[in-house]
């Protein structure tokens, strides 16, 4: 009897487990936004089309309005052109995050509700990961943007 | 059933190196195999053949390094995926150097993934995003598991219970939503690293009280530290405390006696 009900306990904790794995979907994929899974994937595309400078001019820097939320950004991906000073304005809009841009010297930590501004001059190009540097629940992952320096 | 037997008396190595495989196949399943299965084939590579040579040199005879194959397959799962190839195979040579340099009366010190993800965090900004943690389930029923085979559930609590209030407390003390903060509890963490056996105390107690600090520091270090892994931070000042929490808990124990 015991060993039944190890058997029926294995098989259905491995169809749980497959089930959960392959069912489960990142929120981006759930409200059908264009995100990427799994961070160097989804860069060569992004590289390739020239996009429109995210946010705004304001007294010679490029202002752009962030929000962090659980799992990801917005907006995603941020798009500067090479050798402009650029100011980020972020506000978590959950819970606690991080903001983390290796590239640029960026990693601050995000209260929820409070605008974190963060400024630096894009003197590279290229597309570089933006990583939440928090550990903020279990889609952490899944949570990091993109900006483009064109 | 002996095949179920024999499952059950897996030793915890095993037991590692098989969750761990399964959540990262998971996870590629689902999100692709690229850039992450050459990080892990690299980590695991690395670690492997470094512990095997090490061991070879000390004890003269071959033997398939177990442990170091459970090191690469976290220091692999914890670093993000697209890392530089040459800081992921750096972080898993520290983990096992630290292994076999760092060590008191035969132990050693620290969780050799921990310190490996510290050098590579530390000095190389590595991020660290835990992308094989995300399914939350099977994460929880593999710590089941480990727990009850182990008996380990009096360390999960003393970890989990403390996080869990001191988050709580945070949260309503700054107005912010409380369970998802609650759920910044890293169960991966907790169930595939504070287990560790060789860098946690030797006695239940003492273990538990272990427990108990780890989950104070990684609050702690979330607030003094943010840009740098409070777990991992925490993990490594903990385990810096274990050679004094087995000298008190062993003279206590001989009082008592």
């Amino acid at each position: 009897m015991k060993s039944i009900i190890r058997v029926v306990v294995v098989v259905v904790f491995l169809t749980v487990l497959i089930f959960i794995t392959r069912a489960q979907k990142t929120p981006a994929e759930m409200d059908g936004e264009h995100r990427h899974q799994m961070h160097g994937q989804h860069h060569g595309k992004q590289t390739e089309e020239v996009l429109t400078p995210s946010g705004e001019i304001i007294d010679g820097v490029r202002v752009i309005k962030m929000e962090a939320f659980q799992y990801g950004f917005k907006p995603d991906p941020v798009a500067v052109k090479k050798g402009e000073k650029v100011r980020l304005l972020v506000t978590s809009t959950d819970v606690v995050h991080g903001i983390m841009i290796r590239e640029f010297g960026i990693n601050e930590k995000l209260p929820p509700g409070k605008e974190v501004v963060i400024e630096f001059t894009a003197d590279k190009t290229g597309t570089f990961t933006i990583h939440c540097s928090v550990f903020c629940g279990s889609g952490h992952g899944n949570m990091y943007g993109s900006i483009i320096v064109q | 059933m002996t095949f179920f037997r024999v499952i059950w008396k897996l030793n915890l190595k095993l037991y590692m190196i098989i969750f761990l495989s399964l959540l990262a196949l998971g996870k590629m399943i689902q999100s692709g195999f690229l850039p992450a299965l050459p990080h892990l084939l690299v980590a695991v590579g690395v670690s492997a053949l470094l512990d095997a040579v090490i061991h070879y040199r000390k004890k003269r005879k071959l033997s398939f390094p177990l442990s170091a194959v459970v090191t690469g397959l976290l220091v692999g799962s914890i670093l993000t995926p697209d890392e530089r190839l040459w800081v992921v195979a750096l972080a898993a040579a520290v983990a096992i150097s630290s292994k076999h340099i760092i060590r008191i009366k035969g132990r050693h010190i620290f969780n050799p993934a921990v310190s490996g993800l510290l050098v590579a965090s530390l000095f190389f900004s590595a991020p660290l995003v835990w992308w094989s943690s995300g399914n939350t389930w099977a994460v929880l029923i593999f710590g089941l598991i480990i727990a009850a085979r182990f008996k380990r559930f009096h360390l999960l609590l003393a970890y989990a219970i403390p996080f869990a209030l001191l988050m709580s407390w945070y949260a309503l003390k700054n107005n912010y939503p409380v369970w998802p903060h609650i759920m910044f509890l890293n169960f991966y963490f907790l169930v595939f690293m504070v287990v560790e056996p060789k860098t946690s105390p030797l006695r239940i107690k003492v273990r538990t009280i272990y427990g108990v600090i780890t989950a104070g520091l990684t609050f702690l270090f979330f607030h003094i530290l943010p840009e740098y892994d409070a777990s991992i931070l925490s993990l490594a000042a903990a385990n810096l405390a274990v050679p004094t929490l087995n000298y008190r808990g062993k003279r206590r124990a001989i009082r008592q006696q």
